[in-house]
């Protein structure tokens, strides 16, 4: 009885045995856990993003280079630094929410023909990648969510990267064999960051400052960035009337009824704008963007990609208080545009658009313009509208970037004055002479004009100079179009004195700047205003305003001849100058 | 007494074993044929209100209203409601492939109905607008899995979505025909129009409070003007669930009945297989001095032992079987409920059964002497040569009256059904003893020893009858399934070469779709349900809303075609139906019925008959004008008849109107989507009548096999007497043969008349079919049945259980 017992615990311990090696077995084979396949997967994507836009920008970077391999390059220090910032925008996409696949596919069409092409003009065209990340299939809140990070990472691991680039640099030019060009560029770049760096990394207080301060700002800053993203990019702002009576679609042969929904689902994301942005908020996100602009604008961090993202900061900290009028401004005429009566107007228009010139055509936007107008300015009376462009003004008269927005209506609403009444012996002449003067206005003029499109080419030029990369005539030559003599900015140095030249502008040149624009912008809100009073009391705006709404839609293409009587009251209107903004603030 | 009991039960331990499982065997047969509608209906309503969940009210779009619309103010504040869960729905392709995209708000995905997730994670659908959950079949379909990145296109536009969590079947994914993926809405609209939004969705689910007033809702909802034009109703309607449910189960659940019946019956049977040994046994404790008393509580005792025993074992053979077999065929996902009083039903009745036959020995015992009922010679009163003619008369007039009266065709159909059983076993015992009759007197030993026996050993003719009706039974359930098949699927087609282009507006022009290569006819239709009400009846309906609806397929005209046709074309405000709503309920033309669509009720004459088995009889053909006219309904679909290959007209249709957003498919591809649950129950179907099957076949065996244990002495004898042990074996080989031949014989014969009354009895359910057979099916069943059977000597190697020794 025992030896059978023993002999079934011996078969029993067998197989035991036996199942146990077999598992071991299959163990063994099992190969990575799924998450250790997609992380595995993730860091490749990644490294072939890294890859493609180095690569992009220059043909002959590779995204893995070895110090050896980068010593051999004749633009080495430009390469450490740009694939430093690459990096960390890498790093900050490996960290993200971001599917795996869709990091797998920014990567394929970083890497396709058009994609190289995009990032090879990435300092010119940085705004052509976001139609390259929409066709990846990114959405708003992915867009926001990383821009978000990656501005935390500015603040967070720039300092580090920073440290990391010169160590590397230094690394690389202790190589025995170097070449005099990389050596001699790895120079440069080791003193351009080497100079940054004492202002560049925040003290650990300044550190803690900045990062609460986005912490605070992260909510009306995604719903800010989601929104330009969903609307400037993917919304039907590019082709409203193709959008809507195009033909097929989902949608194909939409009634009045599914565009009112449209409207209005889109009218609802632009009240979740405005309501994230209250009060608090705004001042919370004014405070995170004015921290990364005095932060990271003012030294000479040398890497295209940098540039593009503290760029963009800005023209957030541009539009940034202005956003709640617009976003009142676009739910009235939102509303306007789901009426019933507004949308037959449309779709008489867009029967008859396609086959029009481009004269015919700008009638018909300005008759719609006229109509969107005059019922916007029917919701307000005059006193809110006042209220809304002084309180704007005093906010915005001490930093000329902030003075952007009213300075481009005021020009909007002068237009008819500084086209079609010009005087050449008095210079521009404004519509109101008692309020603002031809000097002011000039002012104005050159502020939104010449100013601030050529202000950051003229820092992203000195940043070029500063590592060989561009000549002394370059500088003056972007220094010119920025047009300082307007704000009577004489430079007392040469631009042989490069570095005090252009640090002058910088600094006593924007403080002037700065005090021009605040004695200016009393004078525009003013102006404004007047432009306002005199539409309410059924002055010529008004009255031409509503002669160019009433007009039917051109139906034929006009000659610059035919078309003439109605560019005549058009112009009286203030509908060139609006439409142009309109036109400007679409990016058409 | 329990001691005495107990020592019989364990003196025959293979007989004590076989009387425990054929009792739960019956139980468990019982409790499925009780089951059986209800699971039925479980099935039927958790795939129907798949999509709804727990919502109470949908609002949902049609062709004649906007095809999105968002959640108005005065929804979201409406009194009574709990919550409001928009969702937009768009049909997308996958790699050519229709895929059903289905849309939430951030964070409510899972407010109607819960994923049961296999893979992945569904709280990314939160994190990522463009995240998706899928069903394992989908992802099983397009090769996907947690992660994968998929390419959609809806007309012009193109939408990159990511697979963040495999799901089971079950919640939304029950009606995952189409495919169905579920993400979120401000994803999916970027296929709607190159918006990216959060609130826009072309349905709204609502959630009523607790003890909120629905109907005072739904009126509340339709006064609202953002959905005045919208299609307004409550989710998972009950009755037209209930109405579908009934129509699948109907056959099995008249078959089911007579599997009841059988259950019983074999019960009884099984008792009284041994009757001869219990009288004997009656009689020696008779002669030790034992009262009436005592020993009917010594047999009491016992059989309710093993009664108690197998209807115990039926309950859980019962719940294990019958639910496995859902999982099995309908779904492993859907908890189906075991309902307490069908369990106790089945199991009372399993146990009184088994204790009242067990008295019949000791009753019968008692009308002999002790020397009678020690030799067994009590004279037996033949009931069954009496009952016999007795249910035939009744049977062949019942039928009469089945086939002569009109108004009486149901019922009697039911009264025939059970006769015919009856009749049957009835019929067979005495038909085995007419037969055995004359072969015993022209056959050889071995035969003849069989026949004698037959004649003269009642367990013949128990096992005969429980072979006969279990066979017949079989048969009737194996029918059923074909029926139910057949009823449901074959209409189908007449649709091979028919193209539906649904997701139109109402003003759509059917001459645009005419005019693409492949397709031979083209016409607009309303095609969708409604109610219709009429004297003593109130039934689903699909209507056909068009003049040319009588074109898409060959209806036979019971009103001459010329007056069907110029009511349809000059607009009449006139309806046309089937026959079988006459047949049903006697509807004919000139009658005044109450057409509802959409909550509005209308008048309609019926302007004639038509007769065809498109939706088994439940269809209204009308003109599209007066559907309009009367309920402000638009035509929703084109119907398409395509010339030649119809995959190819399908493929020209999509490629001709791409830019517009169609949902073209050929028809039997969209029922072959509709019809995924109802093959589902077919299946469940299917497996019930093999189990059943096999359980009947298991239970007569099981029935033969006690009855033979109580023969073992008189095998001894014959092989004492010289028998040999083959001749034997040949005997007994005879024995079942001549039952199962009988048994089939009289079970295919009758196996006609029954589907014809199990047609009949269907008319209860509000089911009208014409007579239809399949021959073959019954004979397949009754010939492995009685094949089966009699091969149980050898099967079961009688032979090896053959012992000479003295009685």
């Amino acid at each position: 009885m025992k030896s059978a017992f023993q002999k079934i615990a011996a078969a029993l311990l067998a197989v035991l045995v036996l199942l146990a090696c077999a598992g071991a077995l299959f163990a063994c084979n099992k190969g990575p856990s799924a998450a250790e396949r997609d992380r595995q997967e993730r860091l490749q994507s990644v490294a072939d993003v890294k890859q493609a836009f180095l690569h992009g920008l220059k043909s002959h970077w590779q995204g893995n280079f070895k110090n050896e391999e980068i010593a051999a390059l004749d633009d080495a220090g430009e390469y450490v630094v740009t694939a430093g910032w690459t990096q960390l925008v890498c790093d900050t996409l490996s960290e993200s929410d971001l599917q795996t696949a869709k990091l797998k596919a920014l990567a394929t069409a970083m890497s396709s023909d058009e994609g190289q092409s995009l990032i090879k003009n990435f300092s010119a065209n940085a705004e052509l990648l976001i139609a390259l990340v929409r066709q990846v299939g990114f959405t708003p809140t992915d867009i926001s969510n990383l821009v978000y990070n990656i501005l935390y990472a500015l603040v967070d691991k720039g300092g580090s990267t920073i440290d990391y680039m010169i160590a590397e640099m230094n690394e690389i030019r202790s190589i025995a064999g170097i070449g005099v060009k990389p050596y001699s560029n790895l120079g440069n770049y080791i003193g351009n960051l080497n100079s940054a760096k004492s202002t560049y990394i925040p003290t650990p207080s300044e550190r803690e400052q900045m990062l609460a301060a986005f912490s605070d700002a992260r909510q009306p800053l995604g719903e800010l960035t989601a929104f330009a993203y969903n609307t400037s990019v993917m919304g039907i702002s590019d082709n409203m009337l193709d959008a809507l009576f195009g033909g097929g679609g989902a949608l194909d042969n939409i009634s009045n009824g599914e565009i009112a929904t449209l409207v209005d689902t889109l009218l609802l994301n632009v009240s979740d704008l405005k309501s994230a942005l209250d009060d608090t908020s705004l001042e919370k996100l004014n405070r995170a963007l004015d921290l990364i602009i005095k932060k990271f604008d003012n030294d000479t961090i040398n890497s295209a990609l940098y540039s593009q993202i503290v760029r963009y900061a800005k023209y957030a900290f541009m539009i940034v208080d202005v956003i709640p009028v617009i976003c009142d401004i676009a739910t009235a005429a939102g509303n306007v545009v789901k009426s019933d009566g507004f949308v037959a107007e449309l779709r008489k228009l867009a029967s008859i658009d396609e086959n029009l010139n481009s004269t015919s055509k700008s009638i018909n936007k300005s008759i719609i313009t006229a109509k969107v107008l005059l019922e916007v300015m029917n919701i307000y009376t005059q006193a809110e509208l006042k209220a809304i462009i002084t309180s704007t003004g005093e906010n915005s008269a001490n930093d000329f970037q902030k003075s952007i927005p009213l300075f481009a209506l005021d020009i909007a609403l002068n237009i008819k004055s500084i086209l079609y009444d010009f005087d050449e012996e008095t210079g521009l002449l404004a519509a109101h002479p008692d309020i603002i003067d031809n000097e002011s206005l000039g002012d104005i003029f050159a502020t939104v004009l010449f100013l601030n499109p050529n202000l950051e080419k003229l820092k992203q030029k000195y940043y070029d100079y500063t590592v060989g990369k561009a000549e002394l005539s370059d500088l003056l030559f972007i220094a010119n179009l920025c047009s300082f003599e307007s704000y009577d900015i004489r430079n007392p140095y040469s631009v042989q004195q490069t570095s005090l030249w252009y640090e002058y502008y910088m600094t006593e040149g924007l403080r002037k700047v700065n005090l021009t624009v605040a004695e200016c912008m009393p004078k525009a809100t003013a102006d404004i205003n007047e432009f306002i009073s005199e539409y309410y009391e059924d002055g010529e705006i008004r009255n031409s305003l509503i002669t160019v709404a009433n007009w039917e839609f051109v139906k034929v293409s006009l000659s610059e001849d035919e078309a003439k009587p109605y560019s005549d009251v058009m112009t009286k209107s203030a509908l060139p100058g609006i439409v142009a903004l309109l036109g400007f603030i679409a990016g058409e | 007494m329990l001691k005495l009991a107990l020592r019989n039960i364990l003196s025959k331990p293979l007989r004590a074993a076989a009387t425990v499982i054929a009792v739960a065997v019956s139980v468990a047969m019982i409790f499925a044929m009780l089951s059986f509608g209800g699971a039925v209906y479980e099935y039927i309503y958790s795939t129907e209100t798949a999509v709804s969940g727990n919502s109470d009210i949908v609002i949902s779009t049609n062709s004649s209203s906007d095809r999105i619309t968002q959640v108005a103010e005065p929804l979201n504040n409406a009194d009574g409601v709990e919550f409001v869960c928009p969702s937009l729905t768009l049909y997308a392709l996958l790699d050519g492939e229709y895929v059903q995209m289905r849309g939430f708000d951030k964070g409510e995905s899972q407010l109607l109905r819960k994923f049961d997730i296999l893979r992945g994670d569904a709280r990314a659908l939160d994190v990522n607008s463009d995240n998706i959950v899928i069903s394992s079949a989908a992802a099983e379909r397009f090769g996907l899995d947690v992660g994968s990145r998929i390419e959609l296109k809806l007309d012009r536009q193109t939408a990159y979505f990511y697979v963040c969590a495999v799901a089971d079947k079950s919640g939304y994914f029950l009606s995952d025909a189409p495919f169905l993926f579920v993400g979120r809405i401000e994803g999916i609209s970027h296929l709607l129009a190159n918006v990216t939004t959060r609130r826009i969705c072309n349905e709204i689910y609502v959630k009523a409070a607790e003890g909120a007033d629905i109907d005072g809702l739904l009126k509340t909802i339709s006064e609202m003007d953002a959905y005045k034009t919208m299609l307004i109703r409550r989710t998972g309607d009950g009755g037209y669930i209930k109405e579908q449910a009934n129509s699948l189960s109907a056959p099995v659940v008249l078959a089911g009945a007579a599997v009841f019946m059988l259950g019983i019956a074999v019960i009884v049977l099984l008792f009284m297989m041994s009757e001869k040994e219990k009288i004997s046994l009656i009689s020696k404790y008779a002669v030790i001095g034992a009262t009436r008393k005592q020993i009917a509580g010594i047999f009491i005792a016992e059989s309710a032992s093993l009664a108690l025993l197998g209807s115990l074992i039926g309950c859980g053979l019962a719940v294990g079987i019958f639910v496995g077999i859902l999982k099995l065929t309908l779904s492993p996902n859907i908890a189906f409920g075991i309902s307490a009083w069908r369990l106790t039903v089945a199991a009372v009745v399993g146990f009184v059964s088994a204790v009242g036959s067990s008295l019949l020995p000791i009753l019968r015992s008692f009308r002999g002497t002790i020397r009678q009922n020690q030799l067994n010679s009590v004279r037996r009163v033949r009931t069954l040569n009496i009952l016999f003619p007795v249910f035939l008369a009744l049977t062949v007039i019942s039928v009469i009256v089945e086939f002569t009266v009109a108004k009486a065709t149901a019922v009697m159909s039911v009264v025939s059904l059970a006769l015919t059983f009856a009749a049957i076993g009835t019929g067979l015992p005495c038909a085995l003893r007419a037969t055995a009759k004359p072969v015993g007197k022209v056959a050889g030993p071995a035969v003849k020893t069989a026949c004698v026996n037959i004649r003269r050993d009642g367990r013949f003719a128990k096992s005969a009858a429980i072979m006969g009706v279990g066979m017949t039974v079989a048969m009737l359930l194996f029918m059923a399934w074909s029926m139910t098949t057949g009823i449901f699927t074959e209409y189908l087609s007449d649709f091979e070469n028919m193209v539906f282009v649904t997701n139109v507006q109402s003003t759509v022009d059917a001459s645009d779709f005419e005019a693409v290569d492949g397709v031979k006819f083209a016409t607009k239709i309303v095609w969708r349900q409604g109610e219709l009400a009429g004297d003593g009846f109130n039934k689903t309906m699909n209507i056909l809303g068009s003049k040319n609806a009588l074109n898409l397929v060959d209806f036979e005209f019971i009103t001459p075609k010329e007056e069907v046709l110029s009511s349809l074309f000059e607009d009449k405000e006139c309806i046309f139906v089937d026959i079988a709503l006459k047949e049903l309920y006697g509807v004919d033309k000139g009658d005044t019925l109450v057409l509802t669509i959409d909550g509005r009720s209308r008048e309609f004459t019926v302007g004639g008959l038509l007769k065809h088995r498109l939706f088994s009889g439940n269809y209204i053909v009308m003109s599209e004008k007066v559907i309009s006219d009367s309920f402000a309904v638009g035509a929703d679909t084109v119907a398409v008849i395509a010339q030649g290959d119809v995959g190819n007209a399908v493929s020209e249709l999509r490629e001709k109107f791409a830019d517009k957003n169609y949902y073209v498919v050929d028809v039997l591809t969209a029922y072959k989507w509709d019809m995924q649950s109802t093959n589902a129950v077919f299946d469940l179907i299917g497996t019930l009548a093999v189990v059943v099957t096999i359980f009947i076949f298991a239970v007569t065996a099981a029935a033969t096999l006690i009855g033979r244990g109580s023969a073992k002495q008189q095998r001894n004898a014959l092989l004492n007497a010289g028998m040999s042990k083959r001749a034997l074996l040949r005997s007994e080989i005879f024995e079942h043969s001549v039952i199962a031949a009988l048994s089939f014989a009289i079970s295919f014969a009758a196996s006609v008349l029954l589907t014809s009354c199990l047609i009949h009895a269907l008319r209860l359910f509000g089911l009208y079919f014409e007579f239809m057979y399949e021959a073959w099916v019954a004979a397949a069943v009754g010939l492995a049945m009685g094949g089966a059977y009699a091969l149980m000597p050898v099967a079961l190697n009688y032979k090896k259980a053959y012992t000479i020794k003295k009685a």
